[in-house]
């Protein structure tokens, strides 16, 4: 899977380096400086990368842990986002990182004690007050596990911060780690998901849809609670049906109880990363819908993104209390 | 040549180039003047001098002469010498360092390569000894920055094979010799620019037909042509069976004319936006 792994020369023996280094004896191993070297030139190719995305192992210096967005957030008035990765396993379509980042290399920050140093002095600086950390703002939280070890890093600190709360996000299957130990009450496992032919055709290498629910099922199982995102909603000429009947299969799927959390969101990007998509795949049908830019972002023309919006928040709430619901207005 | 997917190879000696020109069966370019540059269908060869100013002039050259088009691919071939890798042996470059200004850059190679990868430390002066266990070239560097700003990175790659190590020196390399293991690598040269070529094909792509036809009746400023190519993309999106039916407009139209018609035409249409 790794074929090429970049280290930072000045983490080469952080033991988590070591371990992942171990993982793949066959790759070839190249040694920079920062990590920006080989992640930041401009003359990179996103879509070409994506055909063998390399491993590149650095250190992470400044704010490892920062303010999420206003409007982001699933019921605390307290939001944090952290980023162990940049880049993610999966090639979704309309995934904002496509145009966030000049490079389709995965970044792994392996120093996660300076993650879990900041959440720490975060959580016990106001214990009375309930502080939510996203992980899977810039990566997908599970998907590259196996390797990361990133589950198994955090949750302890999570155990010992009843008010911080971790919110992992995925659309991945692998969640090993997670029911080999005690649910945690902190933490929300939070799926992603948009209707099956949606997903099916701009969710590149991602499990689907049937392969997300049974894990959520087994995880339900294991006492864990659950997350269901929409977000980004996408537009089909049908997608009223198409959404009806993926919120009717979640459903019949997984126990209303176990859900701590609904979110939906509006398909949105800055202008600059959406030319940028467009360029990179010129015969996606997703970038040629009924689109438009205003205030510096695209998204789907005004009057359709409300009723999109409106009509997905009242099938929701045809099956969750409006308690767990939250409509993400990020950028709105 | 047409105004696409280039393919511009570069050595710095004319016996690197020897076999390489009988194999692609490239022609000499007489009216180009300042380097020496070969040609056939979209492939040239240029003969750029030894030296990172000689390579840096030479692809800024080749550049502009064909038109300035983007996204070409670029491969500097070349011989280097090693402590201890075999004579002969090719490698294409995963690290390239200018010894003068310790710039470093990593270039990507997303497909499986042809051979083995290594580091290439790029100097200005002949080394007689090989102080690292790299490979030591006189153009990588100057041949991966310039090309860089001409085409996206992933499709300018250094192939290098080894002329000279500690057991060889490199005193004793001649022109034969050099064209002799250039020409023994040529199966490695070759899949490697196959692998180039079809990454550039996935960014570069095809235009419908019917934009080369309007293109050829009627006549398109600049920004016209730019509108026009977005318009062509998108209806090959949306409706890639069902092309605009240009043939019934006026020859005498003007390109904005041709524009404002394609544009009601979208309007009008019912384009098909489902990923069914």
């Amino acid at each position: 899977m790794i074929e090429t792994i970049y280290i930072e020369e000045a983490i080469h023996r952080h033991p988590r380096a070591q371990t992942i280094l171990a993982r793949f004896p066959k790759a070839r191993k190249i040694t920079c400086q920062r990590y920006g070297e080989v992640f930041n030139p401009k003359s990179q190719n996103f879509r070409l990368q994506k055909r063998k995305p390399a491993l590149i192992l650095a250190e992470k210096y400044k704010n490892p842990v920062l303010p999420a967005p206003p409007g982001y957030g699933v019921g605390s008035k307290h939001n944090y986002y952290f980023s162990h990765m940049l880049n993610c396993l999966y090639d979704c379509r309309y995934c904002f990182l496509q145009g966030m980042f000049q490079s389709a290399n995965y970044v792994l920050f392996v120093n996660y004690e300076t993650f879990q140093k900041q959440i720490s002095e975060i959580a016990n600086a106001t214990p009375e007050q309930e502080i939510h950390f996203f992980s899977g703002y810039d990566c997908d939280s599970l998907a590259l596990e196996p390797v990361t070890g990133f589950v198994e890093a955090f949750l302890p600190v999570f155990r010992n911060h009843a008010n911080a709360w971790l919110e992992l996000r995925t659309k991945s299957t692998q969640i090993r780690s997670l029911l080999d130990t005690e649910p945690l009450s902190n933490c929300i496992v939070a799926f992603s998901f948009t209707p099956e032919v949606i997903a099916k055709h701009i969710e590149h290498r991602a499990p689907n849809i049937q392969k997300r629910l049974e894990a959520m099922e087994k995880l339900q199982q294991a006492g864990w609670s659950l997350g269901l995102r929409f977000d980004p909603m996408i537009y089909q000429p049908d997608y009223q049906n198409q959404y009806q009947a993926l919120f009717k299969k979640i459903f019949a799927r997984l126990d209303k109880e176990s859900i701590h959390s609904v979110s939906l969101g509006s398909f949105r990007l800055p202008e600059k990363f959406f030319t940028k998509l467009d360029k990179l795949y010129p015969e996606e049908k997703l970038f040629a819908g009924p689109l438009e830019k205003s205030n510096g972002m695209v998204s789907y023309e005004s009057t359709l993104e409300h009723d999109m919006f409106t009509f997905c928040s009242e099938e929701l709430l045809k099956y969750i209390s409006p308690r767990k619901f939250y409509p993400c207005t990020v950028g709105q | 040549m047409d105004n696409r997917n280039y393919t511009h190879i570069l050595t710095a000696l004319p016996c690197e180039a020897k076999p390489l020109i009988a194999h692609y069966q490239l022609k000499r370019c007489m009216a180009i003047e300042p380097f020496t540059t070969y040609g056939k269908d979209n492939v040239t060869l240029t003969v750029t001098g030894i030296g990172k100013v000689s390579m840096a002039a030479s692809v800024a050259f080749i550049h502009q002469l064909v038109g300035g088009i983007p996204n070409s691919v670029w491969l500097n071939i070349g011989i280097a010498g090693h402590q201890s890798h075999p004579v002969g042996s090719a490698f294409i470059a995963h690290k390239i360092t200018d010894a003068d200004t310790g710039r470093c850059w990593y270039p990507s190679q997303p497909f499986n390569t042809p051979c083995e990868s290594e580091e290439i430390n790029t100097v200005s002066i002949p080394l007689v000894d090989y102080p690292e266990t790299c490979l030591y070239d006189m153009e990588a560097s100057a041949f991966h920055e310039i090309a860089m700003r001409f085409s996206t990175g992933e499709l300018v790659q250094c192939l290098k094979i080894v002329s000279d190590n500690t057991a060889n020196p490199a005193e004793k390399i001649t022109p034969q010799h050099a064209s002799t293991i250039v020409e023994a690598n040529l199966q490695t040269i070759n899949a490697l620019l196959h692998k180039q070529q079809r990454l550039a094909e996935t960014i570069n792509p095809d235009q419908p037909e019917w934009y080369s036809m309007a293109c050829e009746i009627w006549r398109f400023t600049h920004s016209e042509k730019i509108q026009l190519k977005d318009i062509s993309r998108y209806w090959q999106v949306v409706s890639p069976d069902d092309p605009p039916e240009l043939e019934q407009l006026p020859k005498n139209h003007s390109g904005k004319q041709i524009l404002g018609w394609l544009k009601v035409e979208i309007a009008t249409r019912k384009m098909n936006l489902s990923f069914r």
